[in-house]
């Protein structure tokens, strides 16, 4: 399992050189040029020009290459051309707001998906089932702008429950606080912060997993290994949990991890609804300003995280079912 | 017993003390670029500017210059002009402002190498030199009468900025009534009153600005109480209802800024000046405010913008007129000769495209004005992209009829110079006249503004006549905020300045 570790760890260089190659000439194939965007209407050519040299813009493509990739190499992704700051500044500040952000999504997600998936699969055709349908279908079909307004106009405006926006303070600050003499009222009011943006942002998720729960279960249900166990007169509660769960949970794990990589640079709608500085927030605004250093670095970043996800669901299904095996 | 009652007064008043802190939390819709005023390029940007930091000048509600770390100025010739500078203003890190200050600002801003977007603005300036440590004196290449109007950027600390370099921008010194306490980007800025600030001490402690991206969960943020104030943009559709509602104070001025319909003279269609002015007979510019703006942003006319010293109405103007458009079409020889219900001439239809940026008030603009054209007979269609895009097509002149909109006009200069000279740098629509080449030159020359205000009256009366633009609205500009904050002046620049002498009483 090491090696096959390994081994997959290796080839995340070929993915991400890839990556590298595809983001910084695409970037620079689209329609519209940062000096353009930076120096607005106003502009004149002569601007324009000298912009475009101090950026180094104006050399040929392949030098422009080699020289973003040496740099990369010692950990320097360049400066935003927008922000002024460093790109691995950029993405590191940004990147536990979205860590944040997905992950809590994604605990709401098991939490409340896997348990409807499996109540709707065990009691399938009743009204618990229709129920949990009907949930999961205005999940896939509500579109997340509407539904991040609406929370936020009932659990703020109205009830006055939740914070309408932003990340005050972020949780993993305030979880690392607590070490260091910080208070349980961080914690909380960073959670309430979080609450509704990842709610929303797990909402879709939700109904696809629970949809995806469920189908998974009624067909190990009706497995014959299933009916052995109920004849060898198993607990229901047993033979659900134990014995059809643990099979059915292996295309969840997939679809999960998955989620994750759209987690992580898709919140972008959730974001922007929720001020959420994140990182999905910044690579937007970067491809609609041309901010060429920060799209390559944040994609790069994106890639390796999604990348490392991937790895850990895949060596998840030999600790799930033993059957697979990396070697 | 002493101890018990000073640990009781530490641990249950010190919060109380603490909490007595007077916190403005304000609401941005984009983060600034920069805190570095050299090289501002947005409107975040230019509001952190005003808090902190002092210009030369300062523009006025009326936009006219007022002296800031300037005492006095005056132009000893047509080329130089000597500013002296008030005394005993120190930087936010303590050290005095002094001459050499305002020499590194502005000789940085020139520098072809620094890479300033508004260095064109300053170009005029040869060089600038410190005559003492409190007079600096301004060479200029040639006269330069908006030169002034300029002068509000923000003065930074010679030492500082040069040894921070590009990391100034995030580590602002300032000499403004609040410094920047801390900056988590894309997200808040703490900004926290300056006891040192020159003209007093602000009345409040803390200004706390959230970035809320979407235009209307900024509305929420301040209609549930998470924040004070918020200004443009807003949803102009939600106006109406605020006002009935009487909880917030709704401030509403007209901008420096307007939005036109840029024709472009070099299309063979365009290039008639009575298509153009069929084009603006056709283009409901009170239904356009009224409908799609609320009234938010008024009914244009020109460049010449109301509130501001230079305003005329001795301007041409286009009521709208579909007869006298249909009339003015024909003249110029398009008919719709094979009853398509289309006008053609010579073969060609009369199709026109219209486009601008991804914004949802401009798109609605656009498939208004589509409706309204078809009905004289023009086949308009409508594209709307993203804004690099876009704005590089019309900067190449691809594109018939854009929409767009120019911003901060502080200066009737800035609204013409690189737009209506034939050679102008932003006259995307090839639009040439002899006559308003000769007018803009001369406009830069004279130093009076009565003088000034006629020439650009002749400009003004010149391009509605021949309309290389057709202006649709001058922009408005609307400040909301809660009852409890008193003292806050409108400012058709969205300048910040008067947080330094707000209260809020809550």
């Amino acid at each position: 399992m090491l090696q096959y570790a390994l081994r997959r760890l290796l080839l995340f260089v070929p993915v991400v050189f890839g990556v590298l190659c595809i983001v910084f000439f695409t970037v620079r194939l689209v329609p519209g040029d940062p000096a353009t965007v930076l120096l607005g209407p106003e502009g004149t050519d002569e601007d324009r020009a000298r912009i475009t040299r101090l950026l180094g813009l104006d050399r040929p493509l392949p030098v422009q290459f080699g020289i973003y990739l040496w740099n990369a190499l010692q950990g320097d992704f360049g400066r935003s051309i927008f922000l002024g700051s460093s790109v691995r500044s950029l993405v590191l500040d940004r990147l536990p707001a979205t860590l944040e952000l997905a992950l809590l999504a994604m605990f709401l997600t098991v939490v409340i998906a896997l348990p409807l998936g499996m109540i709707a699969a065990v009691r399938s055709n009743t009204l618990i089932d229709y129920g949990a349908t009907l949930l999961a279908l205005l999940g896939v079909s509500m579109p997340l702008f509407w539904f991040g307004v609406l929370a936020i106009l009932v659990f703020s405006l109205r009830l006055e429950w939740l914070p309408s926006f932003g990340r005050d303070p972020g949780l993993f600050p305030a979880v690392g606080a607590l070490f260091s003499g910080g208070s349980l009222a961080d914690v909380w009011q960073a959670l309430r912060h979080a609450f509704l943006p990842s709610l929303t942002l797990a909402f879709g998720a939700i109904a696809l997993v629970a949809r995806l729960v469920r189908s998974s279960m009624l067909e190990v249900l009706n497995l014959d290994y299933v009916r052995t166990a109920r004849s060898k007169g198993l607990a229901e509660r047993l033979v659900v949990n134990k014995h059809a769960f643990r099979n059915a949970l292996l295309p969840v794990i997939t679809v999960v991890g998955l989620q994750f990589g759209t987690l992580m640079g898709g919140a972008v709608i959730t974001e922007t609804i929720f001020a959420w500085p994140g990182l999905g927030r910044l690579v937007v605004n970067a491809i609609s300003q041309r901010d060429f250093p920060v799209i390559q670095g944040s994609v790069v970043f994106i890639a390796v995280a999604v990348s490392v996800v991937n790895l850990l669901v895949d060596l998840s299904y030999a600790v799930i079912n033993p059957k697979i095996r990396y070697g | 017993m002493r101890h018990t009652l000073a640990l009781f007064a530490l641990v249950f008043l010190f919060p109380f003390a603490l909490g007595q802190e007077t916190v403005l939390r304000a609401g941005l819709d984009v983060d600034a670029g920069t805190m570095d005023p050299r090289l501002a390029r947005d409107t975040s940007a230019e509001r952190m500017q005003d808090l902190i930091y002092n210009g030369l000048i300062r523009l006025d509600p009326q936009v006219v210059p007022q002296p800031d770390l300037a005492l006095s100025w005056e132009f000893t010739s047509d080329t130089t002009l000597v500013v002296n500078l008030r005394s005993g203003v120190v930087f936010h890190n303590g050290q005095p402002f002094t001459a050499e200050d305002v020499v590194y600002t502005y000789t940085t801003l020139i520098d072809e190498n620094f890479g300033s977007p508004r260095r064109s603005l300053y170009t005029p300036i040869n060089s600038v030199e410190a005559v003492d440590d409190l007079t600096v004196q301004f060479n200029l290449a040639h006269p330069y009468a908006p030169l002034l109007q300029y002068l509000d950027k923000g003065i930074v600390p010679h030492e500082a900025a040069s040894s921070l370099g590009a990391d100034f921008g995030d580590n602002p010194i300032g000499t403004g009534p609040f410094s920047l306490e801390s900056w988590e980007k894309g997200n808040r800025i703490e900004l926290v009153a300056n006891d040192q600030y020159h003209f007093g001490r602000p009345a409040i402690d803390r200004i706390s600005v959230s970035v809320i991206p979407d235009n209307n969960v900024r509305l929420l943020a301040l209609e549930s109480g998470d924040l004070d104030f918020i200004h443009s943009p807003v949803p102009p559709q939600d106006l109406e209802r605020l006002r009935a509602e009487g909880e917030l104070v709704v401030e509403q001025t007209t901008a420096l800024g307007y939005t036109y319909l840029n024709l472009n003279t070099a299309n063979p269609i365009l290039s008639d000046v009575r298509v153009r002015q069929a084009l603006a007979h056709l283009s409901d510019r009170d239904t356009i405010s009224e409908v799609i703006f609320f009234g938010m942003d008024q009914p244009g006319a020109s460049f010449l913008l109301p509130n501001t010293f230079y305003f005329s109405d001795q301007v041409t103007t286009y009521d709208y007129d579909l007869e006298r458009a249909e009339e003015l079409l024909t003249a110029a020889g398009w008919v719709d000769s094979d009853g398509d219900g289309v006008r053609d001439k010579d073969g060609q239809p009369l199709q026109l495209e219209l486009t601008t940026n991804i914004d949802p008030n401009r798109q609605q603009i656009l498939e208004f004005l589509q409706g309204e054209w078809a009905q004289a007979g023009i086949d308009a269609s409508v594209r709307v992209y993203e804004w690099p895009s876009y704005i590089g097509d019309v900067i190449a002149g691809n594109y018939d009829v854009g929409l767009i909109g120019w911003l901060l006009l502080t200066d009737p200069d800035r609204a013409t110079f690189l737009q209506f000279r034939s050679d102008g740098g932003s006259n995307y629509g090839s639009y040439a006249n002899a006559e308003v080449d000769r007018l803009l030159n001369e406009g830069r020359l004279v130093t009076d503004p009565e003088g000034r205000k006629a020439i650009y009256e002749q400009v003004a009366q010149q391009i509605t006549g021949e309309l290389p633009y057709i202006f649709l609205l001058y922009q408005g500009y609307v400040a909301l905020h809660d009852q409890a904050l008193e003292g806050y002046v409108l400012h058709p620049l969205g300048s910040w300045r008067s947080f330094e002498s707000v209260s809020l009483n809550r």
